[in-house]
């Protein structure tokens, strides 16, 4: 998290961002190579694990049966962010500590509504008992835009998550028993609403995404921005599951500034549509690459031997 | 129910005296100076090197030597159970020291004074014999880096079933309750003992033969992970090598 740039090198990057050229090429609206694998942990529910260029987290989403009043509890996701000193010798210790927190901040704000999860209503399985999600995340390898990659990473595994199907009972004394059925079923959550998160970044004059660990040196501020996914039925309150579901529009459920530095309403409003524009392709991409993957050949258990 | 049974083969089908196997990776990332990937069965361990470098803390800094400073740490989601907090609890303190010592004794310290060299381990998944395959995976990762060293350390647990029979490598379903355990790291896989961590209680009659079958358990450790070190440099320079073949023990 931490590059040692000069003073003619900050320069250099930032006149190339206004130039439209970046120090390996990209525009200023590109991203570097991204790989995103489900499946790769046999001991969670749900997991997957994504490359951005250079930087590598590794998500377990894990279902913990609890007891609780269910009247008050706070069905949400439970978010945890891991800074491996794998990154930086700087993680040692608790060293990312601070990093990790303003993550795991970001993604509980993001997912702070019942708009994204509508299947977090069957979590709640009696007045008494309910499923709790946590979902960790683990920082392998920093290189640059660890928000991006950590939204792409929790929709993957929020997709490839598999919570099996209880049976409710009444016991005595108005309590419940829960018991697992013969047949092993599991359920999936639905993930059509879940947002990505885009950062957007000032250099200079530019306002580029995906920004590499150099351009973080030399960025002046950033904003970040979780977008979801707006469909007509939605708008429509249609009920007909034959009505052909189309992208409408997209719905922020967080936006931030991160860095120091002030911003016109101009320049907000032009990274916001820079973002929403990039949010959309990401969308598409991974959606895509969700629906075509195959275990076959992939072997994501084996994940770290390719 | 007992570790073995009474055929002779234990629940993975294993015979005692059998290691599971072992697959790895050098080279994984590049930011690091070394890192290694190792799986040890279904156990998961990742590692990365920094250093020789000159370290930030003045106080630690050595004149004659450098300093080894490892780090082991668990991911919440490794175990079946979920964990409340990765590192900073006693028991991977405890591994960290361990492993520093063993390294310490590989590792020709006096050839980097005044520097530190950091290992960094990381457990994906939890199946049994952590400490050793944090071991394994750390001298795996040194080397990547090119760190100087006396041999590769390889490290080996090993349980001791009712009756005095020695299992090596033992997995989670193995390590359980009050069953002795012991993990030993060796250099070279040869007589000298650089780590040796016992858990519960063991009648001394058993130890000898405990620790001879752990010592035998790093000797063929230690050919898995010189293969290894072999193939990798092979690949480096460009030689023809039978990766496929080698690379599973």
């Amino acid at each position: 998290m931490e590059v040692q740039l000069s003073e003619a090198e900050k320069v250099f990057i930032i006149h190339g961002a206004q130039e439209g050229l970046r120090a390996d090429g990209r525009g200023p609206l590109d991203y570097r190579p991204i790989i995103v694998q489900t499946g790769v942990l046999a001991t969670t529910n749900g997991s997957a694990r994504v490359q951005i260029g250079s930087t590598d987290l590794l998500i377990g989403v894990k279902a913990e049966l609890i007891s609780v009043d269910t009247a008050v509890y706070r069905n949400r996701l439970n978010f945890f962010v891991d800074c491996s000193a794998n990154a930086t010798p700087l993680f040692a210790g608790r060293g990312g500590e601070e990093f990790a927190d303003e993550l795991s901040a970001a993604l509980d704000a993001a997912y702070d509504n019942n708009y994204v999860l509508p299947d977090l209503k069957k979590l709640i399985l009696s007045p008494m008992h309910a499923w709790k999600l946590f979902v960790d995340i683990v920082l392998l390898q920093c290189d640059g835009n660890v928000i991006d990659a950590a939204g792409l990473g929790v929709k993957a595994a929020l997709k490839d998550t598999e919570i099996s199907k209880v049976i409710v009972r009444p016991a005595d004394e108005g309590k419940y028993t829960i018991d697992l059925p013969d047949d092993n079923t599991v359920w999936k959550l639905d993930t059509s609403r879940v947002p990505l998160f885009v950062s957007v970044n000032r250099l200079g004059t530019a306002k580029i995404v995906d920004n590499s660990l150099t351009e973080e040196a030399c960025t002046r501020t950033s904003v970040w921005i979780a977008v979801a996914p707006q469909f007509v039925s939605d708008i429509n309150h249609n009920q007909n599951n034959q009505c052909a579901v189309k992208r409408d529009g997209s719905i922020i459920t967080f936006m931030r500034q991160c860095g120091g530095g002030t911003l016109e309403i101009d320049s907000l409003e032009e990274m916001i549509s820079i973002g929403l524009k990039a949010v959309h392709q990401l969308h598409e991409a991974l959606n895509q690459r969700l629906m075509n993957e195959n275990w076959l050949i992939e072997k994501p258990l084996s994940t770290f031997l390719q | 129910m007992s570790i073995i049974s009474e055929h002779g083969f234990r629940q993975d089908g294993r015979k005692p005296h059998q290691i599971r196997n072992l697959n790895y990776k050098l080279g994984v990332y590049s930011q690091a100076d070394g890192s290694a990937y190792l799986e040890q069965g279904n156990t998961k361990v990742l590692c990365a090197v920094y250093g020789p470098y000159e370290p930030k803390q003045r106080s630690r800094l050595l004149e004659d030597r450098c300093i080894i400073n490892c780090q082991y740490s668990m991911a919440t989601f490794s175990t079946n159970e979920r964990k409340e907090r990765p590192r900073g609890d006693r028991r991977s303190l405890e591994f960290a020291r361990l492993m520093e010592k063993a390294f310490e004794e590989a590792i020709l310290t006096e050839n980097y004074p005044r520097s530190q060299i950091d290992v960094f381990c990381e457990l994906l998944q939890a199946d049994g014999s952590h400490l050793a395959a944090c071991v394994n995976v750390g001298t795996l990762a040194l080397a990547d880096a090119g760190v100087p060293m006396r041999g590769l350390v390889a490290a080996a647990s090993c349980a001791c079933a009712p009756g005095g029979l020695a299992c090596v490598d033992v997995n989670s379903r193995e390590e359980m309750g009050i069953v002795p355990r012991l993990t030993v790291a060796t250099i070279s896989g040869q007589d000298a003992v650089v780590m040796a961590e016992l858990q519960n209680r063991l009648h001394k009659n058993h130890l000898m033969v405990i620790l001879g079958n752990a010592r035998k358990a790093t000797a063929h450790v230690h050919s898995c992970l010189e293969a290894a070190v072999l193939t990798h440099i092979k690949a480096a320079i460009g030689l023809p090598s039978d990766s496929d073949v080698e690379r599973d023990s």
